[in-house]
Protein backbone atom coordinates (compact mmCIF):
# COMPACT_ATOMS: atom_id res chain seq x y z
CA UNK A 1 0.00 0.00 0.00
CA UNK A 2 1.31 3.43 -0.91
CA UNK A 3 1.92 6.21 1.61
CA UNK A 4 -0.78 8.87 1.91
CA UNK A 5 0.07 12.34 0.61
CA UNK A 6 1.19 15.05 3.01
CA UNK A 7 0.19 18.71 2.87
CA UNK A 8 3.66 19.47 1.47
CA UNK A 9 3.09 17.05 -1.43
CA UNK A 10 -0.21 18.71 -2.29
CA UNK A 11 1.16 22.24 -2.14
CA UNK A 12 4.24 21.30 -4.18
CA UNK A 13 2.26 19.54 -6.93
CA UNK A 14 -0.14 22.48 -7.25
CA UNK A 15 2.88 24.80 -7.46
CA UNK A 16 4.55 22.62 -10.09
CA UNK A 17 1.43 22.40 -12.25
CA UNK A 18 0.67 26.08 -11.89
CA UNK A 19 4.18 26.83 -13.09
CA UNK A 20 3.89 24.34 -15.97
CA UNK A 21 0.51 25.63 -17.20
CA UNK A 22 0.63 29.28 -16.14
CA UNK A 23 -2.51 28.92 -14.02
CA UNK A 24 -3.68 30.83 -10.98
CA UNK A 25 -5.61 29.54 -7.97
CA UNK A 26 -8.56 31.64 -6.79
CA UNK A 27 -10.52 31.10 -3.57
CA UNK A 28 -13.92 30.18 -4.95
CA UNK A 29 -15.93 31.24 -1.91
CA UNK A 30 -14.73 34.84 -2.11
CA UNK A 31 -14.86 35.24 -5.90
CA UNK A 32 -17.76 37.51 -6.90
CA UNK A 33 -17.90 35.99 -10.40
CA UNK A 34 -18.37 32.50 -8.91
CA UNK A 35 -21.19 33.74 -6.68
CA UNK A 36 -22.82 35.12 -9.80
CA UNK A 37 -22.40 31.82 -11.67
CA UNK A 38 -23.75 29.95 -8.64
CA UNK A 39 -26.75 32.25 -8.47
CA UNK A 40 -27.40 31.68 -12.19
CA UNK A 41 -27.09 27.88 -11.90
CA UNK A 42 -29.54 27.93 -9.00
CA UNK A 43 -31.98 30.08 -10.99
CA UNK A 44 -31.97 27.69 -13.95
CA UNK A 45 -32.34 24.70 -11.62
CA UNK A 46 -29.01 22.97 -12.30
CA UNK A 47 -27.76 23.03 -8.69
CA UNK A 48 -27.96 25.30 -5.69
CA UNK A 49 -25.43 28.09 -5.17
CA UNK A 50 -24.00 26.71 -1.90
CA UNK A 51 -23.32 23.30 -3.44
CA UNK A 52 -21.65 24.92 -6.43
CA UNK A 53 -19.42 27.08 -4.22
CA UNK A 54 -18.54 24.44 -1.62
CA UNK A 55 -18.20 21.24 -3.62
CA UNK A 56 -17.12 22.04 -7.16
CA UNK A 57 -13.80 23.28 -8.47
CA UNK A 58 -14.24 25.42 -11.58
CA UNK A 59 -11.67 26.32 -14.20
CA UNK A 60 -12.20 29.31 -16.46
CA UNK A 61 -9.32 29.98 -18.80
CA UNK A 62 -6.23 29.70 -16.63
CA UNK A 63 -7.98 30.62 -13.39
CA UNK A 64 -8.83 27.67 -11.15
CA UNK A 65 -11.49 28.45 -8.54
CA UNK A 66 -11.03 26.02 -5.64
CA UNK A 67 -13.36 25.43 -2.66
CA UNK A 68 -10.41 24.50 -0.44
CA UNK A 69 -6.89 25.65 0.39
CA UNK A 70 -4.41 23.23 -1.23
CA UNK A 71 -2.61 21.35 1.54
CA UNK A 72 -5.38 21.84 4.10
CA UNK A 73 -7.64 18.77 4.19
CA UNK A 74 -11.35 19.19 4.82
CA UNK A 75 -14.08 16.58 5.36
CA UNK A 76 -15.12 17.08 1.74
CA UNK A 77 -11.67 17.44 0.18
CA UNK A 78 -9.00 15.05 1.43
CA UNK A 79 -5.35 15.66 0.55
CA UNK A 80 -5.50 12.93 -2.08
CA UNK A 81 -8.63 14.39 -3.66
CA UNK A 82 -6.88 17.78 -3.77
CA UNK A 83 -4.05 16.17 -5.76
CA UNK A 84 -6.48 14.54 -8.17
CA UNK A 85 -8.47 17.76 -8.59
CA UNK A 86 -5.23 19.58 -9.42
CA UNK A 87 -4.53 17.19 -12.30
CA UNK A 88 -8.17 17.04 -13.47
CA UNK A 89 -8.46 20.83 -13.68
CA UNK A 90 -5.16 21.19 -15.49
CA UNK A 91 -6.40 18.70 -18.09
CA UNK A 92 -9.15 21.25 -18.80
CA UNK A 93 -6.39 23.80 -19.36
CA UNK A 94 -4.82 21.30 -21.80
CA UNK A 95 -8.16 21.12 -23.63
CA UNK A 96 -8.30 24.90 -23.79
CA UNK A 97 -4.83 25.02 -25.32
CA UNK A 98 -5.58 22.18 -27.73
CA UNK A 99 -8.93 23.45 -29.03
CA UNK A 100 -8.54 27.20 -28.52
CA UNK A 101 -10.45 29.31 -26.03
CA UNK A 102 -13.35 30.16 -28.32
CA UNK A 103 -14.00 26.64 -29.60
CA UNK A 104 -13.55 25.10 -26.16
CA UNK A 105 -15.88 27.57 -24.47
CA UNK A 106 -18.59 27.42 -27.12
CA UNK A 107 -18.57 23.62 -27.33
CA UNK A 108 -18.43 23.20 -23.54
CA UNK A 109 -21.35 25.54 -22.95
CA UNK A 110 -23.54 24.78 -25.98
CA UNK A 111 -23.23 21.03 -26.51
CA UNK A 112 -24.03 18.45 -23.81
CA UNK A 113 -22.22 15.80 -25.86
CA UNK A 114 -19.10 17.94 -26.10
CA UNK A 115 -19.30 18.87 -22.41
CA UNK A 116 -19.53 15.20 -21.49
CA UNK A 117 -16.56 14.41 -23.74
CA UNK A 118 -14.43 17.16 -22.15
CA UNK A 119 -15.33 15.95 -18.67
CA UNK A 120 -14.77 12.29 -19.53
CA UNK A 121 -11.33 13.27 -20.80
CA UNK A 122 -10.59 15.07 -17.52
CA UNK A 123 -11.99 12.17 -15.47
CA UNK A 124 -9.42 9.98 -17.19
CA UNK A 125 -6.94 11.82 -14.95
CA UNK A 126 -8.84 10.61 -11.87
CA UNK A 127 -8.60 7.08 -13.21
CA UNK A 128 -4.89 7.37 -14.03
CA UNK A 129 -3.96 8.91 -10.68
CA UNK A 130 -6.06 6.41 -8.71
CA UNK A 131 -4.40 3.49 -10.50
CA UNK A 132 -0.92 4.96 -9.95
CA UNK A 133 -1.60 5.43 -6.23
CA UNK A 134 -3.57 2.27 -5.41
CA UNK A 135 -3.00 -0.17 -8.28
CA UNK A 136 -6.80 -0.40 -8.56
CA UNK A 137 -9.15 0.97 -11.18
CA UNK A 138 -12.16 3.01 -10.08
CA UNK A 139 -15.48 2.04 -11.64
CA UNK A 140 -15.90 3.78 -15.04
CA UNK A 141 -19.64 3.89 -14.38
CA UNK A 142 -19.22 5.67 -11.05
CA UNK A 143 -16.90 8.23 -12.63
CA UNK A 144 -19.32 8.76 -15.50
CA UNK A 145 -22.22 9.21 -13.07
CA UNK A 146 -20.46 12.30 -11.68
CA UNK A 147 -21.40 14.03 -14.92
CA UNK A 148 -25.01 14.22 -13.75
CA UNK A 149 -24.11 17.52 -12.09
CA UNK A 150 -23.01 18.98 -15.42
CA UNK A 151 -26.39 19.23 -17.13
CA UNK A 152 -25.79 16.41 -19.59
CA UNK A 153 -28.24 13.77 -20.84
CA UNK A 154 -28.40 10.12 -19.78
CA UNK A 155 -27.10 9.16 -23.21
CA UNK A 156 -24.05 11.43 -22.71
CA UNK A 157 -23.30 9.67 -19.42
CA UNK A 158 -23.46 6.30 -21.17
CA UNK A 159 -21.00 7.54 -23.80
CA UNK A 160 -18.72 8.92 -21.08
CA UNK A 161 -18.75 5.48 -19.47
CA UNK A 162 -17.75 3.90 -22.79
CA UNK A 163 -14.88 6.39 -23.09
CA UNK A 164 -13.76 5.67 -19.52
CA UNK A 165 -13.94 1.90 -20.04
CA UNK A 166 -11.55 2.28 -23.01
CA UNK A 167 -9.29 4.44 -20.86
CA UNK A 168 -9.39 1.94 -17.98
CA UNK A 169 -8.23 -0.84 -20.30
CA UNK A 170 -5.30 1.28 -21.45
CA UNK A 171 -4.38 2.29 -17.89
CA UNK A 172 -4.63 -1.32 -16.73
CA UNK A 173 -2.09 -2.21 -19.44
CA UNK A 174 0.29 0.40 -18.01
CA UNK A 175 -0.53 3.37 -20.22
CA UNK A 176 -1.04 7.01 -19.35
CA UNK A 177 -3.25 8.92 -21.77
CA UNK A 178 -3.70 12.50 -20.62
CA UNK A 179 -0.93 15.10 -20.83
CA UNK A 180 -1.80 16.47 -17.37
CA UNK A 181 -1.43 13.03 -15.78
CA UNK A 182 1.81 12.39 -17.65
CA UNK A 183 3.27 15.57 -16.17
CA UNK A 184 1.86 14.92 -12.69
CA UNK A 185 2.96 11.28 -12.51
CA UNK A 186 6.46 12.15 -13.73
CA UNK A 187 6.62 14.88 -11.09
CA UNK A 188 5.27 12.59 -8.36
CA UNK A 189 7.71 9.81 -9.26
CA UNK A 190 10.55 12.25 -8.88
CA UNK A 191 9.37 14.13 -5.79
CA UNK A 192 7.00 11.75 -3.97
CA UNK A 193 7.77 8.17 -5.10
CA UNK A 194 6.37 6.81 -1.83
CA UNK A 195 2.87 7.68 -3.07
CA UNK A 196 3.06 5.08 -5.86
CA UNK A 197 1.48 1.75 -5.05
CA UNK A 198 4.06 -0.85 -4.06
CA UNK A 199 3.08 -3.40 -6.66
CA UNK A 200 4.21 -1.00 -9.38
CA UNK A 201 6.86 -2.08 -11.85
CA UNK B 1 -30.08 35.56 -56.78
CA UNK B 2 -32.84 32.98 -56.52
CA UNK B 3 -30.21 30.24 -56.54
CA UNK B 4 -28.29 32.02 -53.76
CA UNK B 5 -31.41 32.37 -51.59
CA UNK B 6 -32.25 28.71 -52.12
CA UNK B 7 -28.72 27.70 -51.14
CA UNK B 8 -28.80 29.85 -47.99
CA UNK B 9 -32.22 28.50 -47.03
CA UNK B 10 -31.14 24.88 -47.47
CA UNK B 11 -27.87 25.48 -45.63
CA UNK B 12 -29.65 27.23 -42.75
CA UNK B 13 -32.20 24.44 -42.49
CA UNK B 14 -29.52 21.78 -42.43
CA UNK B 15 -27.51 23.72 -39.84
CA UNK B 16 -30.58 24.26 -37.70
CA UNK B 17 -31.34 20.55 -37.78
CA UNK B 18 -27.78 19.73 -36.76
CA UNK B 19 -25.58 17.08 -38.31
CA UNK B 20 -27.14 13.78 -39.33
CA UNK B 21 -26.31 10.80 -37.15
CA UNK B 22 -23.63 8.67 -38.75
CA UNK B 23 -23.16 6.06 -36.02
CA UNK B 24 -24.93 4.40 -33.12
CA UNK B 25 -24.25 6.00 -29.71
CA UNK B 26 -21.68 4.05 -27.64
CA UNK B 27 -20.33 2.26 -30.70
CA UNK B 28 -16.51 2.29 -30.81
CA UNK B 29 -14.01 1.79 -33.63
CA UNK B 30 -10.35 2.10 -34.56
CA UNK B 31 -9.31 4.63 -37.17
CA UNK B 32 -5.59 4.14 -37.55
CA UNK B 33 -4.10 4.83 -34.12
CA UNK B 34 -7.27 6.54 -32.92
CA UNK B 35 -9.96 5.06 -30.70
CA UNK B 36 -13.24 6.73 -31.59
CA UNK B 37 -16.53 6.63 -29.69
CA UNK B 38 -19.92 7.46 -31.16
CA UNK B 39 -21.41 10.25 -29.07
CA UNK B 40 -25.03 10.69 -28.03
CA UNK B 41 -25.70 12.81 -31.14
CA UNK B 42 -24.52 10.02 -33.42
CA UNK B 43 -21.18 11.60 -34.34
CA UNK B 44 -17.77 9.96 -34.14
CA UNK B 45 -15.60 11.60 -31.48
CA UNK B 46 -11.95 11.02 -30.66
CA UNK B 47 -11.56 9.09 -27.41
CA UNK B 48 -7.85 8.21 -27.38
CA UNK B 49 -4.88 8.71 -29.65
CA UNK B 50 -2.78 5.60 -29.11
CA UNK B 51 0.26 7.33 -30.63
CA UNK B 52 0.21 9.70 -27.66
CA UNK B 53 -0.12 7.06 -24.92
CA UNK B 54 2.97 6.56 -22.79
CA UNK B 55 3.90 3.60 -20.64
CA UNK B 56 6.73 2.62 -18.30
CA UNK B 57 8.85 1.21 -21.07
CA UNK B 58 7.56 3.53 -23.78
CA UNK B 59 6.23 0.75 -26.00
CA UNK B 60 4.29 1.49 -29.14
CA UNK B 61 0.56 1.50 -28.49
CA UNK B 62 -2.06 0.57 -31.01
CA UNK B 63 -5.85 0.61 -31.24
CA UNK B 64 -7.25 -2.87 -30.68
CA UNK B 65 -10.69 -4.47 -30.54
CA UNK B 66 -11.19 -5.74 -26.98
CA UNK B 67 -13.58 -8.45 -25.84
CA UNK B 68 -15.96 -7.95 -22.92
CA UNK B 69 -14.18 -8.15 -19.57
CA UNK B 70 -14.68 -7.11 -15.95
CA UNK B 71 -14.45 -3.44 -16.99
CA UNK B 72 -17.26 -3.51 -19.50
CA UNK B 73 -18.62 -4.78 -22.79
CA UNK B 74 -16.54 -5.41 -25.92
CA UNK B 75 -15.09 -2.27 -27.50
CA UNK B 76 -11.80 -0.75 -28.57
CA UNK B 77 -8.85 0.56 -26.58
CA UNK B 78 -5.18 1.51 -26.86
CA UNK B 79 -3.00 -1.45 -25.88
CA UNK B 80 0.75 -2.12 -26.10
CA UNK B 81 1.76 -3.13 -29.60
CA UNK B 82 3.89 -5.88 -28.12
CA UNK B 83 0.71 -7.66 -26.99
CA UNK B 84 -1.46 -9.12 -29.69
CA UNK B 85 -4.84 -7.43 -29.90
CA UNK B 86 -6.93 -9.83 -27.77
CA UNK B 87 -10.05 -9.77 -29.93
CA UNK B 88 -8.34 -9.48 -33.30
CA UNK B 89 -9.65 -11.90 -35.85
CA UNK B 90 -12.89 -12.51 -33.97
Amino acid sequence: MAAPPTPAHVIALWDAMRARYGTRIVDKSSAAEMKLVGWFLERIGVLDQATFLERFTTTIGRRIYVPFTPGTPTPRHSLWSQLVICVHEHQHVEQLGRDGAVTFSLRYLASPAARAAYEADAYRCNLELHHWHTGQLPSPRELAERLRSYGVRDADIDVAETTLIAAARTVKAGGVITPASKFAIAWLREHAPELEHRGAA
Amino acid sequence: MKHLLTTITVATTLTACGPFAVCTPNETRCTGTLVEVCDADGQWDLAEDCAAVSGDEEPLWMCCPVPADELGPAGHACLPAADACPAEGE
